[in-house]
């Protein structure tokens, strides 16, 4: 062994796979290692609802076992991951951070979660979310609010909330979160790790929690580029059992790892994300503008394009995603409300109130914006942006309608279902990270693994780690 | 354009029932400056001039993978 038990659990996910690839790192120690972890600082970070100490490390003697005798499956055979607490788990509880489903065990696992345990991967547990998916803690849930290893009095974000947190803090590898408007790259930027959203239909949501079917992306957050880009090779994909899902091929993932941007064409709608509003961070803009420089500094053409009906984004994205999340949640909101916290209870019912009218019109608007970012990708090959107009805010700054408030940079993305990351860049004065948004072609996501890799490889800011909570 | 005037409360409870919701007078208080908030956004898309080809069609996961990977 060249590790220690004490270091383990800063390993990435891809530099622990070449160890237990060479026998050189035992599964269950590794996994024993984040289970201690978990036992000792969860308490304070608060991002796991359910901890599966014995059967992960049953997982990991069989891994170990499996290995040992040459039976190696691939880069995420052995490694702990853990999952957002809306993937389906047979025989675990899946709660979606809500008492509506407190007591609901699925008897089957998510397409995503069974093609993880296909891979090899070790589930240490099912990890804190805001309820339903939808953005915000909201103490009223009664479940567990996951705390940013950077800072603990400040959200990791969300609604991923505890994946953001688990992964900064060193609790898991890697893990799956869920992004109906940017529920993957905003904890992700908030918690100074990765996070890809990959295209709509990339990626099997059969078994995952909805909260707005047209809007809901399924994808990775990992410490670095190649553990997101190792994990989405093995939950991309055609799954018969979602109907949304792509025939698309999916490339080898891993050979976009390549620190080479010369030449790429990178196009910044500046009247939109670096428009002069009180309620957008200046510490957040001038760090992604020395981000910007450096992309251009590698060789990549980086120049200020105009897509205006990004101004329209996050009105259509409100509709359409309160929307379709009433049409979900009707039947419970009626005989049920006091089993809602009192966020999604409120903005649920207001899905209820738009017209018909309102929803196909969020949708012809969906549609030209959809157009309007197309034909700018004619021209360029990724559209670069800060992730999140503002770094982590306190929890004591988190209202009903705090998310609801703040100009959205993720949600466009949704909208459109383009492939989108999101990689750190720096961070505030006062230590929380700032996330660098990449977003790309459909189905070339490739190329903003590429970019995020290069820009990665760059700024070197993965050598940083969050203090270790006192606790 | 001028911000649409924020309905009445009457008008607000019959959407609510209509939605077949049942609030309390206190709930509906406290819901109400949320949906304005909300009209006034919504209000908004309704004032683009689309045009008769500019259909109510969501992204297509049936589109072919992109051919350029940059650079």
């Amino acid at each position: 062994m060249t590790q220690t038990p004490t270091d383990l659990h800063y390993l990435t996910a891809h530099e622990a796979s070449g160890l237990l690839r060479d026998k050189k790192l035992s599964p269950v120690e590794l996994t024993r290692a984040f289970l201690d972890r978990i036992e000792r600082l969860d308490g304070t970070l608060q991002s796991y609802i359910t901890v599966l100490g014995e059967s992960a490390l049953s997982d990991a003697r069989e891994a170990e076992a499996d290995i040992q005798r040459g039976d190696y499956k691939g880069p995420l055979h052995g490694i702990p991951i853990a999952l957002k607490d809306l993937y389906d788990t047979e025989g675990v509880a899946t709660t979606a951070g809500s008492k509506v489903l407190a007591d609901r065990v699925p008897t089957e696992d998510a397409t995503t979660t069974a093609r993880l345990k296909a891979s090899g991967a070790i589930l240490l547990g099912k990890l804190a979310m805001h309820e339903f998916a939808l953005g915000g803690p909201d103490p009223t849930t009664g479940f567990p609010l996951a705390r940013n290893p950077w800072n603990l009095d400040h959200i990791p974000g969300g609604s991923s909330s505890g994946s953001g947190a688990a992964v900064a803090a060193g609790l898991c590898m890697a893990t799956l979160g869920s992004c109906t408007g940017g529920s993957i790259r905003g904890p992700a930027s908030h918690c100074g790790i990765v996070g890809l959203k990959a295209t709509y239909g990339r990626v099997s949501r059969y078994g995952v929690v909805p909260l707005s079917w047209t809007l809901d992306h399924c994808g990775p957050l990992t410490w670095n580029v190649e553990d997101s880009a190792m994990m989405l090779q093995s939950i991309a994909g055609r799954d018969p059992k979602d109907p949304t899902s792509s025939h698309a091929p999916v490339p080898d993932y891993s050979a976009s790892l390549v620190d080479d941007i010369r030449g790429m064409r990178i196009g910044v709608p500046r009247h939109f994300f670096f428009r002069d509003d009180p309620r957008i961070s200046d510490e957040v803009l001038s760090t992604v503008d020395t981000a910007l420089e450096a992309l251009r500094s590698l060789g990549a053409q980086v120049e200020e394009v105009s897509a205006p009906m990004l101004g329209y984004a996050g009105a259509a994205q409100s509709v359409i995603m309160l929307s379709e999340a009433f049409a979900y949640h009707e039947g419970n909101l009626r005989s049920r409300p006091q089993d809602f916290g009192e966020m999604c209870r409120a903005r649920f019912r207001i899905g209820g109130l738009f017209s018909g009218g309102d929803y196909v019109q969020a949708q012809r608007v969906r549609n030209v914006l959809n157009r309007e970012l197309d034909e700018l990708l004619e021209t360029y090959d990724v559209i670069a942006s800060p992730t999140m107009s503002n770094p982590a805010g306190t929890f004591e700054e988190a209202g009903v309608m705090t998310s609801a408030r703040t100009p959205s940079f993720t949600g466009p993305y949704n909208l459109t279902g383009m492939p989108a990351i999101s990689v750190p860049c720096g961070f505030t004065e006062s230590g929380l990270p700032i996330g660098l948004q990449l977003a790309g072609k459909p189905f070339d996501e490739p190329t903003i693994i590429r970019a995020a890799y290069t820009y990665q490889q760059h700024a070197r800011l993965y050598e940083n780690r969050p203090p270790e909570p006192q606790v | 354009m001028a911000e649409p005037k924020e309905i009445s409360m009457d008008h607000f409870s019959a959407l609510v029932a209509r939605a077949g919701l049942d609030l309390s007078a206190q709930e509906l208080e406290s819901l109400k400056p949320m949906y304005d908030h909300y009209a006034r956004q919504t209000a908004k898309l309704h004032e683009i001039d689309l045009a008769a080809e500019d259909l109510a069609v969501a992204f297509s996961p049936q589109q072919p993978p992109a051919t350029g990977s940059g650079g």
